[in-house]
């Protein structure tokens, strides 16, 4: 009875909707316009909340499955139930959003082609091949899902089938997945040499009007062969190797269609962000590969695929906690306090790459066409970038206060908490810096007594200089606060010799990161000004910026050694403080120099700023996992005895996430302005124009309550489905080798006994 | 469901609310401080070739508008953020001259304002030292799409922030420069645009400057070649551009002073010359 209370409530408030709109269903419709309304709505906030909403939940359909499969992997491999009934969890909640996913696709769909016929028609021109073979991949999609969802209980058997061939496989396999990934990554995600071959052009001559047919590169040709024998080979092996393998190798195909159903949706709007293949009245002729790799399309790719993750983790952990809330058994807590860790960690994992995929898709842009950049970053839409910064800051500060106030659980951790304050006043600072816009807006009085516009100081922190170093800032001390996390409750470290094959892995990743690096400084020492149009004279700026670059090998190596000689705390220190004190320090302030004098190397200062943070990141992780395998442990994890605080944290998290997700759905869009077609078709409907701030707030909360609403009723759905009187595994069964994990500070199973 | 989860779940849906509540007033209240009204991009749109008022006016509040956002990419002296193009103000000691001036002597054969003119109509075919191609879009063209009009008022502008009085003598100047970009533009119209009453010149005329000289009274505080009672003396052998830069920005301190902000770039350009010319025997001082 008081499940039904809901769907009531919803039936009706549906019922009394239809009544309100009764008399506007019975007005007229245009037909032949190019553009259209309905229901004397306004056609571009259907649209945009149609559109939104779909892209909301294609984001957790998407995201989700690349971390069930993940932890399914992980489960499988140290044999911990819980990873695997948290993998199954997810995607339960997964198979019943798909559904409401593809409804809002069809919803979308149908609004686009009603409200907008003569867009539409454009895109149809260009790219009706790929509406085929994402209807086809989508299908293939939903049916892997079935099959990964209903197949769970039926293939759990880990015993090989044939012993003999998986061993054989297992190598080439893995070799091949690894190609793969490298593969799809240069290919979709990158606009290196081989994409901007398949362009044939620079970018920025696309956006200065150039050939419009250009053929996909040979290896874009080979790659769907490459696909098929990959899956062939994996699907073989996982056969072989059994019934488990055999079903995560349904949880990578599953991936795999995600991936290529959001390229292609991705392809449609970044065909409309940077189009090419466009003559001077606006008619397309081109061809749909050209269409297709656009300057914008695999920068978006990538950010939306790590947005995805960032997503799904942090929609799980806010169910989580939920669920924690709602719970009145012990061991529910544990486990659904254990399951919000997992979706915190994911979300801050894919949370911490992000910013770096924005700046790459930013440079993308500025690169493409200064004129959207500048719109962007600094013209219209940069009060837009302020409110995005207010939601990225909160972010940051929920997941670390997450962090803090989950030591509550973790005995031992009370050495560490003097930290956070020093963490804390350094995530306010960096936030400040970070909200802080450029053009603060002012009185005339205020602007009199000035003397000018802009703040005397303050104009500086708005600044890009100011932002990289505020964000470097942000990272750092987020991925601090989460160091502190993971050895909470450990003790005296193990030898380094003892810590097996995680030193090999220490100094594989060392060679890695040091010669990523390396060559990063020497592309910088050898820049040529003239290639930036800079004068000869500013070349010992490059020298100089390459040298302090090139010094954070030589820290890195200096770590490594310290870890060799079980001191790797200590070379951790080192590494992430003179990390800290040159990217964000020394780079920050002699940014504002470049700026001034060599503007054109800021972009080389900026990527070199990245690559130091996460370079060091990497390399600090490696040692981690190394120098505490073994470490003693000195309390307990009592998963589910924690306070409602981290856990209020964590729903907060999961509506900030959407809040930011449509906030930026908006702007992905709003940068065209009065384009549908950026400089090649323009917006002539009644409304080709920008919605205020207000407006843009306003309907993004809605956007944001309509979502939260369906999704928590998805889940409620998914309940049913559910077991409710199904057994949970005992936890506490975390062995050993778990915490070398980058997850084993989340295993502590037992709410009582068991040690991480 | 206990007492206690459900709780809990009104407050999870009431820290939501509060959360997604504080966004759309973070929304309004930044639309509040920003001023940002409903962003119409026909706002500065006028409704054809010569019904936009021309005007330093018109040109201002383009430059400054953010729909074309020229302010994102350069300042003007110390105004502004921009560093992404060349600053068009004067920035000691990088940047010592206004752009009118650095334009009259950009590149060899054109005035001034047939500089700038091309810079916004072809801004890759000279690209200031230290400064990337490419990166300054075609103003007429997609995305700005500044209509010939209103690429005008701008360029009244910039003369203006240079000290160069946005006069109808410059306006022709300007409209007969735009000529070779008007391609969009019937030809009859383009043949109706009236030739400016003087060929625009890229050196000063002297002995133009000389009569500037006595009709403008600058003779009533100054004289050549010397010093005089009661003013400086004018007449530099150096460089005619800072003589050019000199009287554009000539104080008007002194009561009954002439203002020079009001002068023609021409008339400053023969000023210029003819000073330069009456000092060439010899170096009278720093006026």
């Amino acid at each position: 009875m008081k499940r039904a209370l809901p769907a009531t409530l919803v039936l009706a408030l549906g019922a009394l909707a239809l009544w309100l709109a009764a008399p506007a269903l019975a007005q007229p419709m245009a037909t032949g316009a190019p553009y259209r309304s309905v229901w004397g709505l306004d056609s571009r906030q259907v649209v945009w909340v149609v559109a939104q909403l779909h892209i909301l939940f294609g984001a957790f359909v998407l995201g989700v499955p690349i971390f069930a499969v993940t932890l399914e992997a992980v489960g499988m491999n140290n044999g911990d139930p819980r990873y695997d009934r948290l993998a199954h969890e997810c995607t339960r909640l997964l198979s019943a959003a798909f559904a409401t996913t593809a409804a809002f696709g069809g919803l979308l769909a149908f609004v686009l082609f009603g409200l907008y016929p003569g867009v539409m028609r454009h895109i149809e021109n260009g790219m009706h091949p790929t509406f085929y073979i994402y209807g086809l991949v989508s299908l293939v999609e939903v049916f892997t899902l079935y099959f990964y969802y209903y197949s769970w209980k039926r293939l759990a058997s880990r015993e090989p089938r044939w012993p003999r061939v998986a061993r054989l496989l297992r190598y080439p396999a893995r070799l091949m997945g690894a190609l793969f990934v490298a593969a799809v990554f240069y290919l979709f995600l990158w606009n290196g040499d081989v994409a901007i071959q398949s362009m044939g052009v620079d970018p920025r001559d696309i956006a200065a009007g150039a050939p419009a047919v250009r053929p996909a590169h040979a290896l874009y040709h080979q790659f769907p062969f490459f696909a098929a024998a990959f899956l062939m080979l994996w699907g073989t092996y996982a056969y072989a190797a059994g019934k488990k393998n055999f079903h995560v190798f349904f949880g990578v195909l599953l991936n795999t269609c995600g991936i290529v159903v959001m390229v292609i949706a991705n392809s449609w709007g970044t065909f409309m962000m940077s189009p090419t293949g466009f003559d001077a009245a606006g008619v397309f002729v081109g061809d749909t590969w050209g269409a297709v790799s656009t300057p914008l399309w695999r920068p978006l790719n990538l950010h939306r695929l790590m947005g995805n993750v960032a997503f799904g983790g942090f929609i799980v952990g806010g169910y989580a906690a939920v669920r924690f809330l709602a719970a009145e058994r012990k061991e529910d807590r544990a486990y659904y306090d254990w399951m919000g860790y997992v979706g915190n960690f994911i979300g801050i994992s894919g949370l911490l790459l992000i910013p770096f995929a924005g700046y790459y898709l930013g440079r993308e842009i500025y690169s493409y066409s200064p004129v959207m950049g500048n719109d962007a970053m600094g013209g219209f839409l940069s009060w837009n970038f302020v409110m995005q910064a207010v939601l990225i800051g909160f972010l940051f500060i929920c997941v670390n206060f997450y962090l803090w106030s989950g030591m509550e659980r973790i005995e031992g951790a009370e050495r560490y908490r003097p930290f956070v304050k020093y963490i804390l006043a350094a995530l306010a600072l960096s936030f400040l810096v970070w909200v802080i816009p450029h053009n603060l807006p002012v009185r005339p009085e205020e602007a009199a007594a000035m003397g000018t516009q802009y703040h005397p100081v303050l104009k500086y922190l708005g600044l890009m200089p100011a932002k990289n170093a505020a964000v470097n800032f942000i990272l750092l001390s987020t991925y601090w606060s989460f160091m502190l996390y993971r050895r909470a409750n450990k003790g005296e470290l193990a030898r380094f010799r003892d810590a097996g094959g995680m030193r090999h892995v220490v100094i594989v990743v060392f060679l890695g990161t040091g010669a990523l690096v390396a060559l990063w400084a020497a592309r910088v020492f050898g820049l040529d000004p003239a290639r930036l149009a800079l004068a000869a004279s500013v070349r010992p700026i490059f020298h100089f910026h390459a040298f302090m670059i090139v010094s954070q090998v030589g820290v890195q190596l200096a770590a490594v050694v310290l870890a060799w000689r079980d001191r790797g705390k200590l070379g951790q220190a080192l590494l992430l403080g003179y990390t800290a004190f040159v990217a964000v320090g020394v780079f920050g302030a002699s940014g504002f120099y470049v700026l001034q004098t060599a503007n054109p190397f800021l972009r080389h200062l900026a990527v070199s700023q990245v690559l130091l943070v996460l370079t060091a990141m990497i390399l600090t992780t490696a040692i981690d996992l190394a120098i505490f395998r073994g470490a003693a442990v000195i309390g307990r994890i009592r998963w589910g005895e924690v306070g409602a605080r981290p856990q209020y944290a964590l729903v907060l998290l999961a509506v900030c996430v959407v809040l930011t997700m449509g906030l930026m759905g908006y702007i992905h869009s709003g940068v065209r302005q009065d384009w549908h077609f950026y400089m090649s078709v323009r917006d002539v409907s009644p409304k080709a124009q920008n919605p205020n701030l207000a407006e843009v707030g306003y309907v993004v909360a809605f956007i944001t309550v309509v979502y939260l609403s369906l999704l928590s009723f998805v889940f409620w759905l998914g309940t049913f489905l559910a077991d409710d009187n199904a057994a949970l595994p005992a936890p506490g069964a975390a062995p050993e080798s778990q915490s070398a994990s980058a997850l084993s500070a989340a295993p502590a199973a037992n709410a009582e006994e068991a040690a991480p | 469901m206990t007492r206690a989860s459900g709780r809990h779940v009104g407050g999870v849906v009431t820290a939501a609310l509060c959360l997604i509540g504080s966004f759309a007033l973070l929304g309004s209240y930044f639309n509040q401080l920003s001023g940002a009204a409903s962003y119409d991009v026909t706002r500065w749109r006028g409704s054809g070739h010569g019904e936009a008022k021309v005007s330093a006016f018109v040109g201002q509040g383009i430059f400054l508008a953010p729909r074309f956002a020229c302010a994102a990419c350069h300042k003007i002296g110390q105004e502004g953020v921009g560093i992404r193009g060349p600053n068009l103000g004067v920035m000691l000691p990088s940047v010592a001259e206004p752009i009118a001036m650095r334009a009259a002597k950009a590149q060899r054969g054109k005035t001034a304002v047939q500089h700038i003119v091309q810079a916004l109509y072809e801004p890759d075919a000279y690209v200031a030292a230290g400064f990337d191609a490419r990166i300054m879009p075609a103003v007429n063209k997609p995305p700005l799409m500044l209509t010939h009009d209103e690429i005008r008022s701008v360029i009244l502008f910039l003369f203006q922030r240079s000290g160069v009085a946005p006069t109808a003598a410059l306006t022709e100047e300007i409209l007969h420069a735009q000529r070779a970009y008007m391609t969009d533009v019937p030809t009859a119209v383009i043949a109706a645009v009236p030739r400016p009453a003087h060929e625009p010149r890229v050196r000063g005329d002297a002995r133009a400057g000389a009569e500037h000289f006595a009709t403008l009274h600058c003779d009533s505080c100054h004289r050549t070649g010397g010093p005089a009672a009661g003013a400086s003396a004018l007449g530099h052998a150096g460089d005619g551009d800072q003589l050019f830069l000199a009287i554009a920005d000539h104080p008007s301190v002194d009561a009954g002073a002439v203002a020079t902000r009001d002068f023609t770039v021409e008339q400053l350009r023969d000023l210029a010359a003819f000073l330069q010319s009456a000092a060439k025997p010899k170096d009278a001082g720093a006026p």
